[in-house]
């Protein structure tokens, strides 16, 4: 599709921009009724996905366009169809700019002419990841096929073909976006480059006033929902590395002893001066067992008796089965307390060992200070799932993407 | 910087949360402290009788181990 203007100004006004309007072509300007063109394509048949109209006005970088026509692509991608559409935007010297608007997302282009760039033959075998030099830049493809021009209307200043069959090649590089259609029967290569535009950048270009202010506000709320969702997700992580890395406190007691050497009244360590008044103290027990038990309790005591236990069965066994070799065991547990007076306080050890049991070490630790982790866990975890479903809603692209993968 | 109201609001809350949750975590809101001791005396003194009157049966506690000991 050779993108260039042939259709002759307006005899009143010289402007190159043409409508059809009331059954007739008509210059966009001073309104002067027109021969029609031989390719004119009337509108009303294709459903509007935006509020721009042919006909509308657009002022860009101060110059003033009309949206003359409408071109509408669909591409076949492994039996998924992608449509999108194209306005042609004329200014009244005739200069064309195309505006994209594709699941969403708007992109102004022009044509431009690269000074050393990739010929047909190169291009034709182009896909996606591979790299071009375009001009003096390096630009990979970010896309590649062809599409079909599937439906026309409007005054396109070119003859266009509903039916016809076009290969593209989409680059980013540079910081920019550039696409070359490839002409099959010239073996020639159009070059476009063009930028993203917002939603609401768009409709104040063409004077849609509250059109811009709703796509402000949905913009907006979509930042917002992103915005959040990282908040949230940093949120989890700080709390998550609170509760599962840091905050395990400092050792202020530790002590061992074989089960054999515990008597049934249990063998007494300390005394230990507390003084972390209102935080957090973790007991620990633990043992080293092979393929044997051992019923382990530990007891924090004052003066008065006692005030809390870790207590626990520990075992460790391993045996085979249908699956193969496996091995299992339980050979720790903790109790966390909080302080409520200073002092000193014993630690007492109990044990019950089985006849294989008896040598083998009970040992226990006090620590204090420590962050109690539970809450961190329970808000790191819910945080995370809201973050992510927060940052998923604000991106559609990638939540169609998870949607297609499940699919699959 | 957030720009709508809804947002600043849940934004706001959920620093709050944030807070709290680390207030709590790091007093241990809500676990037992050494200031109350009667209840948690029987019930550490209850565990330790209940292990005392297990059953020993074949060199080892029935009912002791994990989920595969013994079978």
């Amino acid at each position: 599709m050779k993108r260039q203007p042939t259709t002759p100004p307006c005899p009143g006004c010289g402007a190159f921009a043409r409508v059809f309007r009331d059954g007739q072509s008509q210059c966009a300007y001073c309104g002067s009724t027109l021969p029609p063109l031989p390719f004119t394509h009337p509108g009303g048949t294709f459903a509007h996905t935006n509020p721009l109209r042919i006909g509308m006005k657009a002022k860009v970088m101060g110059k003033e366009y009309v949206a003359v026509g409408r071109l509408l692509y669909e591409q076949n991608d492994e039996g998924e169809v992608y449509r999108w559409e194209e306005w042609v935007l004329l200014s009244q010297d005739g200069e064309a700019r195309y505006l994209e608007f594709d699941e969403g997302k708007w992109t102004m282009s022009e044509a431009f002419q690269p000074g050393a760039a990739p010929s047909f033959a190169e291009l034709a075998p182009a896909a996606k990841g591979m790299s071009y030099q375009v001009g003096n830049m390096r630009a990979s493809v970010s896309d590649a096929g062809i599409c079909r021009v599937y439906g026309v209307e409007g005054e396109v200043p070119w003859p266009v073909d509903p039916g016809h069959f076009l290969r593209f090649v989409d680059f980013e590089g540079g910081g920019g976006f550039f696409s070359a259609e490839l002409d099959e029967s010239e073996q020639e290569v159009e070059w476009y480059r063009g930028r993203r535009l917002d939603e609401s950048a768009v409709f104040e270009m063409f004077g849609l006033k509250k059109e811009a202010q709703a796509a402000t506000g949905r913009e907006d709320a979509r930042k917002d929902r992103r915005g959040f969702g990282c908040m949230l997700v940093v949120l989890a992580l700080v709390a998550l590395i609170g509760g599962c890395g840091v905050g395990a406190g400092r050792q202020v007691a530790a002590g061992e002893s074989t089960a054999a050497m515990i008597p049934d009244e249990g063998r007494r360590f300390g005394p230990y001066k507390l003084t972390q008044v209102g935080r957090v103290h973790r007991l620990n027990v633990e043992t080293s067992l092979t393929q044997t038990s051992m019923w382990v309790q530990a007891v924090v005591e004052d003066a008065s008796g006692e005030l809390f236990d870790a207590e626990r069965e520990f075992w460790d066994e391993s045996g085979t089965d249908s699956d193969g070799a496996w091995h299992e065991s339980d050979l720790r547990a903790s109790r966390d307390f909080r302080l409520a007076q200073a002092g000193n306080y014993y630690v007492r050890l109990f044990a019950d060992p089985e006849a294989a049991a008896t040598s083998a070490v009970v040992r226990f630790t006090l620590r204090e200070a420590v962050i109690f982790p539970t809450y961190l866990i329970v808000f790191g975890v819910f945080s995370l799932v809201l973050g992510g479903v927060f940052l998923l809603a604000s991106s559609p692209q990638t939540k169609q993407k998870i949607w297609e993968a499940m699919d699959d | 910087m957030l720009r709508t109201w809804g947002y600043r609001i849940a934004a706001l809350l959920f620093l709050g949360l944030f807070g709290w949750v680390w207030w709590a975590s790091y007093v241990g809101y809500g676990l037992a402290s050494t200031a109350a001791v009667a209840a948690q005396r029987q019930s550490i003194q209850s565990r330790r009788s209940a292990r005392v009157g297990s059953v020993y049966y074949g060199g080892r506690y029935v009912g002791g181990g994990g989920p595969r000991f013994g079978k």
